[in-house]
């Protein structure tokens, strides 16, 4: 056990001294951390330029709430406020799907509305080549430079023939393989842990206002997690590619097209797929859903059966036969009646949707067992706060929000408003009751819960590499 | 003296070593696969997209006939509307929400080739009479993390993984002749050696492109593209030129960096290091670039400024009500469709106008820079001819950007021919009557020739040959010292 540990150790350091001889790892490792400072500063930039535009637009929508003047509280909530959706400190690392969801959505009366303004709508066509950030770096072109590094580890050794002295001196195949994993683990952790570290660094850094500091450390050490995880199956899989190879050149061709189908096909190709099995309602069909279902509603319609239904209820409830002898405004109890109805159908119609795009995130994410970024990718946008379920948490939220200003509207009208009185007003004071719009990024445990499946799948992977890598290891021929 | 003889020997033995390994069959086989995935991809995209068009248009038409069956219900006396907002005849309200018009970007006969931005610009734009911003950026329904992938079309096959299988196909195209030492062999018959690399490259070219070429036009035919108009052969022909020229630069890259001598190991490393730079980097710094020179102003900031204006106008509308119907006294008497609507009708109208220079002042902006980046990209393109590629496909797949640019113009201008048929209305309480309804404006996209994209395609198509040149020279220069012993 002991001898073994040193025959490891041994070939260990005399791979890593090689690989630190050897150009290439200084020219891919520099390029690689050259690009990688460049995303972080890119990544960072980006993020707080967003969050302080966000946090403007946040201050400039309440005031203008705040300054509406003297009105009907129903009109007030018609007029409403906007929701910016608040950038997670994490974006700098993964922006994930930022540039490509609204960015805003109008807090109205009656509905609940789509969010608008996609940033990618508004970029050129270039934006659909992909964004240079961290996430890029380490989902596509680290695994490059470790495919580079590894793919000759054994095919090389036979090629020079030092295969064969090295195994009739009683060296194991297995120890030759942990030997050379662990020398290439280090050198891509001596290149990738001081820009873990540096991230840490920028986030003591990073505006608390969305997430507590334990969150966001919580958060970024579950991405160095499921980063190691993806990385360590490349590096089993380009050894275990290459002990399976009889030429440098057959690895170099297998693990690149390994590479190709893992970062660029499968990703489209599942995600046509998930579209062909669970196909996207469109806009006209979602709303047309809603709508019949909103026919079942009053709204504002007086001669609605059920409006007349409602209004009997209210009668006979308060014992009165007419509206004018009511207690309470019977305009605020009609108009919180129909918005209790709606936020049924707003429920249930979004949350069939969101349904949807969860199913379509499932079907991806099977591409995972064979090619890791179908499940990395998720994982790597849930911890980072930047995925499709971080944003319809954002939805809810404004959603909670747009029921609450117009819970306290109706409750106005039906405490102060007197019946058919049709001049009456509130004013600043009501509109202040309304505190701004808060929204958190959860807790770290909520996105793990949320991506356990696919750091699951992404473990499966690594050991099945693992597996291949030490069997195709037992099995080397050495000439 | 003999060169094109060898050319055409050296022709023909490539193909039968193709054939021999069966490297043909493959080839064929990986590009009968993703074209055809391609096509299959591209035309489901295209259907559910015409899908939405179509429920759109259905949805319109019901709209429509319901209001017309209610306005012939009133007219018979048989119904009353109970508020001016479900008035039939309420020419503000028809206008501006019931009667609200369906702007539709009909598909090339190229769509299915290259989705483009045609998936973050919805097909149809809902157009009435209130003010642009209330329809003009409204979103089509999509999972977000679907739009991040992209999309598996026929320009992703080309202009991504094509590159990739001509690297597969030619990164050792010299290199593997001198490993196995059969190069100092072939080297013995009075043949040069750029003779050796133009025949392994032009069956490899031809190889590529004719397979490539032939899938494309079967793939067009299967999904029932008419390949008689004009228009359709013209967009075939662009297709097929800048087809060529991209598959020429990437084998002339392959022959540059095979005549740098260096082992296949190396080529293939250097050559994937390229398809990356000018795949993934060079895309992104430009990017990059374009926002910094010409940073897009904030939507989200826009909202405010674009509520400021309403509010503002709001404030004003009072004295404007009165400056009107002092200056208009002729209409304040005429009968009115609903009585007790009419003034905050025009109150509505002029609060609506009076922003609106405004909004359309702040949307402006924004086209404009937006219009600024996309002139640097178009020179900066030049430096990557994947996105010279990218680029011109949308461009005859008639999904690029300025197609949605031109859409927006032409909507725009419908927008005021619409305005102008039912405000005038409006401020005049005239009531809208069946007649009327035939008369509704509608909007048909007026397309523009694809010979006004050809200043454009042409200079793609110098951004793809230029390079070529600059490889090719540069490959006949260096092949003069290559080492054909090891």
């Amino acid at each position: 056990m002991n001898a073994s540990a040193t025959v490891i150790g041994t070939i260990a350091r005399k791979e890593l001294l090689e690989l630190l001889r050897d150009a290439r790892f200084w020219w891919t490792g520099g390029i690689i951390l050259l690009l990688m400072l460049i995303a972080l500063f890119l990544g960072w930039q980006q993020m707080q330029r967003v969050d302080g535009e966000h946090a403007a637009a946040r201050a400039v929508t309440y005031q203008q709430w705040l300054d509406q003047g003297d009105k009907n509280p129903h009109q007030a909530a018609h007029f409403g406020q906007y929701a910016f959706k608040p950038v997670s400190p994490l974006a700098f690392v993964d922006p994930g799907i930022d540039q490509f969801v609204g960015s805003t959505v109008w807090v109205e009366a009656h509905k609940q509305n789509e969010f608008n303004f996609r940033p990618a709508r508004d970029a050129t066509s270039l934006q659909r080549f992909g964004e240079l950030t961290i996430a890029f770096v380490l989902q596509i072109l680290a695994p490059l430079v470790i495919v580079l590094l590894a793919f000759s580890a054994f095919t090389g050794e036979r090629e020079r023939g030092t295969l064969r002295q090295l195994l009739s001196i009683g060296v194991k195949p297995t120890q030759l393989l942990v030997g050379k994993g662990l020398a290439i683990m280090t050198a891509v952790g001596a290149l990738l842990l001081p820009m873990a570290l540096l991230g840490f660094i920028a986030l003591g850094f990073a505006d608390d206002q969305h997430a507590s500091a334990t969150n966001l450390y919580l958060r970024s050490t579950w991405l160095v997690v499921g980063y190691a995880i993806y990385l360590t199956g490349f590096i089993a899989l380009a050894l275990g590619a290459s002990a399976a190879s009889s030429s440098s050149r057959k690895a170099l061709i297998v693990l690149l097209a390994f590479w190709v189908v893992n970062g660029f096909i499968a990703p489209r190709a599942m995600t046509d797929l998930a579209r062909l099995f669970c196909p996207t309602p469109t806009k006209v069909e979602f709303q047309n859903g809603i709508n019949e279902a909103r026919k079942a509603t009053f709204g504002h319609d007086e001669t609605h059966p059920a409006f007349t239904a409602f209004r009997d209820e209210v009668l006979k409830k308060y014992n009165v036969t007419r509206i004018e002898d009511l207690p309470v405004s019977f305009r605020g109890l009609s108009l919180r009646k129909d918005d209790e109805n709606g936020y049924r159908i707003y429920d249930e119609h979004y949350g069939a949707l969101w349904a949807t795009y969860a199913r379509q995130e499932r079907i991806r994410a099977i591409a995972g067992f064979a090619f890791p970024l179908a499940a990395l990718r998720p994982f790597s946008m849930g911890l980072a706060g930047t995925d499709t379920f971080h944003q319809n948490r954002f939805a809810t939220a404004a959603e909670l929000y747009r029921r609450q200003i117009q819970t306290a509207m109706s409750e106005d009208l039906i405490q102060h408003h007197k019946n058919g009185d049709n001049k009456y007003v509130s004013n600043r004071q009501l509109w202040e009751k309304i505190p701004t719009l808060e929204h958190k990024i959860p807790e770290a445990k909520t996105a793990i819960a949320e991506q356990g499946l696919n750091l699951g799948i992404l473990l499966v992977w690594m050991l099945a590499t693992i597996t291949f890598a030490v069997t195709a290891t037992r099995r080397l021929r050495p000439l | 003296m003999h060169t094109s003889l060898y050319l055409k020997e050296i022709f023909n033995f490539e193909r039968s070593l193709f054939r021999a390994d069966r490297l043909d069959f493959f080839v064929a086989l990986i590009l009968f696969a993703t074209v055809g995935y391609a096509f299959v991809n591209g035309q489901s995209w295209i259907d559910k997209q015409q899908q939405a068009v179509h429920a759109a248009q259905m949805e319109e038409s019901v709209r429509l006939q319901e209001l017309k069956d209610k306005l012939a219900g009133i007219d018979a006396g048989s119904l009353k509307p109970a508020k001016a907002y479900e008035n039939p005849a309420n020419a503000y309200w028809v206008g501006n929400r019931h009667a609200a018009t369906y702007a539709v970007l009909p598909p090339t006969a190229f769509a299915a080739t290259a989705i483009g931005q045609s998936d973050l610009n919805p097909p149809y734009i809902k157009v009435s009479s209130d003010n642009k911003e209330s329809f003009a950026l409204n979103e089509e329904i999509e999972n977000p993390g679907n739009l991040l992938i992209g999309n598996f079309d026929l320009a992703f096959v080309v202009v991504f993984l094509l590159p990739l299988l001509i690297i597969a196909l030619s990164y050792n195209l010299l290199s593997a002749e001198h490993e196995q030492g059969t190069l100092a062999i072939t080297m013995t018959n009075p043949v040069p050696l750029w003779v050796l690399i133009a025949g392994k490259l032009s069956f490899r070219v031809v190889l590529v492109f004719s397979l490539t070429a032939s899938m494309t036009v079967i793939g067009l035919l299967v999904i029932g593209t008419d390949l008689s108009t004009m228009d359709s052969l013209v967009r075939l022909g662009w297709w097929i030129v800048l087809l060529f020229a991209y598959i020429q630069f990437w084998f002339a890259l392959a022959a540059a960096v095979n005549a740098l001598a260096k082992s296949s190991a190396q080529n293939a490393l250097i050559l994937t290091g390229l398809w990356i730079v000018i795949l993934l980097v060079l895309p992104s710094f430009i990017s990059i670039a374009v926002n910094v020179a010409y940073p897009v102003p904030s939507r989200v900031a826009m909202v405010g400024l674009i509520r400021a204006a309403q509010t503002d106008a709001n404030k004003e509308s009072d004295a404007t009500v009165a400056r009107f119907e002092q200056e208009h006294p002729e209409m304040t008497a005429m009968p009115l469709a609903k009585g007790d609507d009419t003034a905050a009708i025009r109150k509505r109208v002029f609060v609506q106008q009076a922003a609106a220079s405004r909004i359309t002042q702040i949307m402006a902006r924004y086209d404009r820079q937006l219009a600024q980046q996309q002139r640097i990209v178009d020179s900066l393109r030049f430096l990557s001819p994947a996105i010279v590629m990218q680029e011109a496909l949308n461009a005859v797949a008639g999904t690029d950007n300025s197609r949605y640019q031109q859409l927006s113009l032409q909507v725009d201008a419908f927008h005021r021919v619409w305005q102008d048929f039912f405000l005038p209305k409006v401020l005049d309480n005239t009531p809208l009557t069946l007649a009327d309804y035939q008369n509704f404006p509608r909007f048909a996209y007026a397309e523009q020739a694809i010979s006004e994209t050809g200043m454009r395609l042409l200079g793609a198509l110098l951004g793809l040959v230029v390079p070529i040149a600059v490889l090719y020279l540069f490959s006949l220069r260096r092949i003069r010292d290559y080492p054909v012993t090891a």
